[in-house]
């Protein structure tokens, strides 16, 4: 989960009382929320990544005064547009970063930790709900220093006074800062970039850095908000969270008319979801019997205003949640309102046999077989390398094998396609340990066969000692296709990890099934083994 | 004398010894006398008991740097990493350091004063070297260089050791064993007590008659090493039968998935972070997968832009992954079964349980403590009239069979809701062990209301430390030695 910061002076202030950390914690875990880190300043909070809007100090303490009913009032309002006050989007950014939204603030009186509370959220939006700017980014300026009219569209390469950066070019903002860098990407579409300007210049290289001249401080009380992104949806509701943040900081917020292909729409829409649901709804999917003013009532708990039409509650879901897709999320509000630690737990009828799968069965019964032939049991990584699954057994790559194309660790190439370079592998590691050592592994490889990948089942043994019988991992194998009730055939077999004249192929009911042998002593030079060793390995299903 | 007395081992020893004029190594001994190590070892330390033979030992350190440890020596530790990123770019937000690598940087950097938090960016506090670093290349250049290391930088070793990077064992070996006078007497004497009884003194019955000479019941030995179920199969097995027992079936799916039953029809939408490249891992060949079940992916295909609004699109639906879940198995279930009963409600008598337990990959960083895969569980219940009630019921149950506490909380997966983050009782912390929840229509496709799914997934390596706390770790449960092997087939 993602986790946000939030100074507790802010906090507090907001809360209107100062709530203990044992009383916090209860309270966010109820929420789906938990209380990290606790310093003496600040907290950090883990917020589920659906729910952007409690991101911020202001919107955390927003659900925490609706959850404890100190809040009953659900208006969010925006003022209509300014006067003269208007956005034109261009056509280059269609392709790039198509959607905008902005709007007007004004009447803000901005402490230290209310800006800094704001740039967190900005910040953490942008990364988490916005995917690194990608889907969405939001730019804040100090509106007395805008001069209107704006226009948002990809521009070419031109000079503006770059935030902390001095007068740079856009290009070279991209080649040579960090937030360039990051996020050219995103900004750069040939030799065009997008950005918003006014009438005296850039405001902002989009989504990568805002202009000196309109940086927000603690004094700016009036600003004008950019929200740009490449889903229509998360512009809209990153909006709706920017304006009901600067509404329950004691701000008026005016949309903003923009004009786009020669339509006009203004922003923030701050449109509420309608969703009517039957009141008995709750009491069959919560368990729980439920009256219609406890259900109402559990709703104005989630900040959700809600009423009885007919049979039906209305809800009336605030523009700032932008997790509550249908009727299925408004019954998860209830719920958490209600709290799960009162859902009393009740018993499944059923007079169904449970079953183990009888591929697992079989596999069980191999593996207690070996142990009784004092064989322990590995469990090792599906996920291997070239080296290790072929040249350290001295063999040469070949097509079968299920490549990986991004792993992180420079050790993992591709899935194991056989196990004895994994039992090897615990040899290896099991230099210092008393001879003799008898491992086995009954587990996955993975390999292609003709295009389809084959998930197979293999069961493998080492024995190593310092003098080894060749004769007991004969009598091993035989007790194997004994047990699968198989007939077993061996014949001399050329396998390059093993001794030539010391390795037979296994072959069951006439299928050829595996081999075992002496290993060669190339291959346990490979793995650092300083004794002999023999070894098995059979494909059983 | 009692103790004059001498096992067959002992004599064969003495013997050897003789024969080589009192002195051998260890490894002619062990040719001379015939003798298994054990063996060996045994009747050496009984004669040394006896001071008939002295022994000289020699003592070593054996130095072994780990998977984790090699790794770091290659490309730096993790602090190293991050020093040098803020040297290049002066400060850091903590919002940039996400990964578990960057977190790791950011604690030692901490901890070791180089690096101080400045308005929640974080700065360098002081420049100078990481010891450990630079003990640890040394190291892995030259594992020889061990004691010179422990001299010149203490502090850097011991912090490698306590980090598991770097691991060191004493190694004591006999080399010499000499014959004494008094053992020199002993072997000459004989005794007319029996030593062994063998089948031919039972045949003949010559044992009548005869004293037995004493064992020595007080001896030292190693425990014997039975080979039992390894540890974290035995949990695999304890959890198999904790849902054998409530009535659920065992299903399996499969671990090369197309990212169509790993996230598209589990309500992921196609940005998801969890499908990004840093997390999930890809399958280079075969790329693509086709998708059988077409109408539904279509359907599925549908939903997602209504609900996402987002262009979803079947090439990234049919990219080959590594299953990061085991839910990919609840799903192909619930689609089935889900899709037989809308043709017919009766097709099956319900509520169904099934269940699951297999390898799921995670792209990390791998090192000691960080595995790329691990085991996790899923189950799910298909019925009339599901509520949280019986979800909570359930995993209570499944829990409490392993003795272990749970609670609940909400939370969110995309193809849940209501979401259920379900926590255990580990001492006395609570450790989150999975999610849980009631899963949605949108996955379910279900056309009669009141027939539910209720679903979960949980990690096994978890339950294995909330149910034997004396693990501490979750490397410990894929160590490969079989030093650890043996040890723990013990307890």
């Amino acid at each position: 989960m993602p986790t946000s910061s939030h100074s507790r002076k802010y906090l507090y202030s907001l809360l209107g009382y100062q709530p203990s950390d044992d009383e916090l914690s209860k309270l966010l875990d109820s929420l789906g929320m938990t209380l990290d880190n606790a310093s003496r300043e600040s907290i950090e909070v883990e917020y589920q990544a659906n729910r952007p809007d409690l991101i911020s100090t202001v919107g955390l303490a927003r659900s925490i005064r609706y959850f404890t009913g100190k809040r009953s009032s659900f208006e969010y309002k925006v003022e209509e547009p300014l006067q003269g006050f208007e956005v034109s989007v261009g056509r280059r950014v269609a392709k790039i970063r198509p959607f905008f939204a902005a709007m007007v603030v004004k009447g803000l009186e901005l402490s230290s930790d209310s800006l800094l509370d704001l740039i967190n959220f900005t910040e953490k939006l942008t990364i988490t709900y916005g995917r690194n700017r990608k889907r969405v980014a939001i730019g804040l300026h100090d509106l007395s220093k805008v001069e209107p009219p704006l226009t948002y569209d990809a521009f070419p390469d031109e000079e503006y006074d770059a935030l902390r950066s001095g007068r740079m070019r856009y290009s070279e903002v991209l080649k040579n800062t960090s937030k360039g860098k990051a996020y050219a990407q995103l900004c750069n579409v040939g030799d065009y970039y997008c950005a918003l300007k006014d009438k005296r210049g850039t405001l902002s290289l989009i989504p990568v850095l805002n202009s000196e001249r309109t940086m927000v401080t603690e004094k700016t009380a009036d600003m004008l908000v950019d929200i740009t992104g490449t889903n229509s949806f998360v512009v809209e509701k990153t909006a709706d969270i920017v304006a009901a943040n600067m509404i329950d900081m004691g701000a008026k917020v005016y949309k903003v008319s923009i004009k786009k292909n020669g339509r006009q729409y203004t922003t923030p829409s701050m449109s509420t979801l309608e969703l009517s649901v039957p009141l008995s709804r709750f009491s069959y999917e919560l368990g729980v019997r439920l009256a219609f003013n406890n259900v109402i009532s559990l709703a104005n708990k989630m900040g959700i205003q809600a009423a009885l039409v007919g049979r039906n509650i209305r809800f009336t879901v605030p523009a700032y949640r932008a997790d509550i897709i249908n009727d299925q999320d408004i019954v998860e509000d209830i719920a958490v309102a209600y709290g799960y630690d009162y859902i009393q737990p009740i018993p499944v009828v059923s007079i169904r046999q449970g079953a183990l799968s009888e591929r697992q069965k079989t596999a069980d019964e191999l593996r207690h077989m070996l142990n009784g032939l004092g064989f322990f049991e590995t469990m090792s990584s599906y996920l291997t390398n070239e080296e290790t699954n072929y040249a350290k057994m001295r063999l040469k790559p070949d097509s079968k094998q299920i490549r990986l194309a991004n792993a992180k660790a420079i050790t993992i190439t591709m899935m194991r396609t056989w196990l004895l370079p994994s039992l090897l592998l615990s040899l290896s590691k099991s230099q210092h340990d008393k001879l003799p050592h008898r491992l086995f592994e009954l587990d996955m490889c993975f390999y292609l066969d003709s295009g389809k990948v084959k998930e197979a089942y293999d069961l493998a043994g080492i024995v190593s000692d310092s003098s080894i019988d060749f004769n007991e991992l004969s009598s091993v194998v035989s007790a194997i296709a004994s047990f699968l009730g198989k007939k077993l055939e061996t014949k001399p077999f050329d396998h390059a990890s093993f001794i030539p004249g010391r390795c037979a192929s296994i072959w069951l009911d006439g299928k050829h099934a595996g081999f075992y042998g002496e290993l060669h002593p190339e291959v346990l030079e490979n793995f650092g083994v300083q004794a002999p060793a023999m070894a098995f390995e059979l494909e059983l299903f | 004398m009692v103790d004059n007395l001498l096992h067959k081992h002992e004599v064969n020893v003495l013997k050897a010894l003789i024969s080589a004029n009192g002195r051998l190594s260890y490894e002619e001994l062990l040719k001379k006398s015939g003798l298994s190590k054990d063996s060996l070892n045994w009747a050496i330390n009984s004669l040394k008991e006896k001071g008939a033979v002295k022994v000289k030992e020699s003592k070593q350190e054996i130095v072994q740097i780990s998977e984790e440890g090699m790794a770091y020596a290659k490309q730096g530790l993790p602090e190293e990493r991050l020093m040098q990123r803020l040297e290049s770019s002066g400060s850091l937000a903590l919002g940039e350091l996400k990964t578990k690598e960057d977190q790791l940087g950011l604690q030692w950097l901490k901890a070791k004063g180089l690096a101080k938090l400045e308005n929640g960016r974080l700065v360098l506090a002081k420049r100078e070297p990481i010891q450990a670093g630079e003990a640890l290349r040394q190291l892995a250049k030259n594992a020889g260089a061990f004691s010179e290391l422990k001299q010149s930088m203490p502090d850097a070793i011991k912090e490698l050791v306590s980090r598991h990077l770097v691991s060191v064992s004493e190694r004591r070996e006999i080399e010499i064993v000499e014959l004494t006078e008094q053992g020199k007497a002993m072997a000459s004497q004989g005794s007319a007590e029996i030593v062994q009884l063998t089948s031919s003194m039972l045949k003949e019955g010559s044992w009548r008659g005869k004293t037995f000479a004493p064992y020595n019941l007080s001896a030292k030995v190693e425990p014997a090493s039975p080979a039992r179920e390894h540890l974290l199969r035995r949990i695999i097995n304890r959890i198999r039968l904790a849902y054998l027992g409530m009535g659920f079936e065992e299903v399996e799916g499969p671990i090369v998935e197309p990212a169509f039953w790993v996230f598209d029809y589990l309500f992921v939408p196609q940005d998801h972070p969890a499908r990004d490249v840093q997390d999930t891992f890809f399958v280079e060949s075969p790329s693509h997968a086709e998708l059988e079940e077409k109408e539904l992916a279509n359907h599925i295909g549908r939903v997602h832009e209504r609900s996402w609004h987002l262009k979803w699109q079947e090439e990234i639906a049919s990219q080959v992954v590594l299953r990061p879940h085991t839910t990919s198995v609840s799903g192909r279930f619930i689609y089935r079964i889900m899709h037989d009963l809308n043709k017919n409600p009766n097709a099956y008598s319900l509520p169904i349980k099934l269940f699951t337990i297999g390898r799921v990959f995670r792209n990390e960083n791998i090192d000691y403590k960080h595995l790329a895969d691990f085991y996790q569980t899923d189950g799910i219940i298909i019925g009339k009239d599901l509520t949280l009630s019986e979800l909570f019921d359930t995993l209570i149950k499944l829990y409490k069979a392993l003795g272990i506490e749970v609670k609940f909380k909400p939370s969110y997966f995309p193809f849940v809701e209501p979401g259920v983050e379900v926590d255990a009782k580990l001492g006395d912390e609570w450790l989150e062990m999975g999610g849980a929840g009631v899963i949605r229509r949108e996955v379910t496709g279900s056309r009669h209301k009141n027939i539910r799914v209720l679903a979960w997934g949980l990690g096994i390596e978890r339950i294995a430390l909330a149910e034997n706390k004396s693990i501490g770790s979750i490397a410990h449960l894929y160590n490969p030695s079989l030093g650890w092997l043996r040890k723990y087939s013990l307890g």
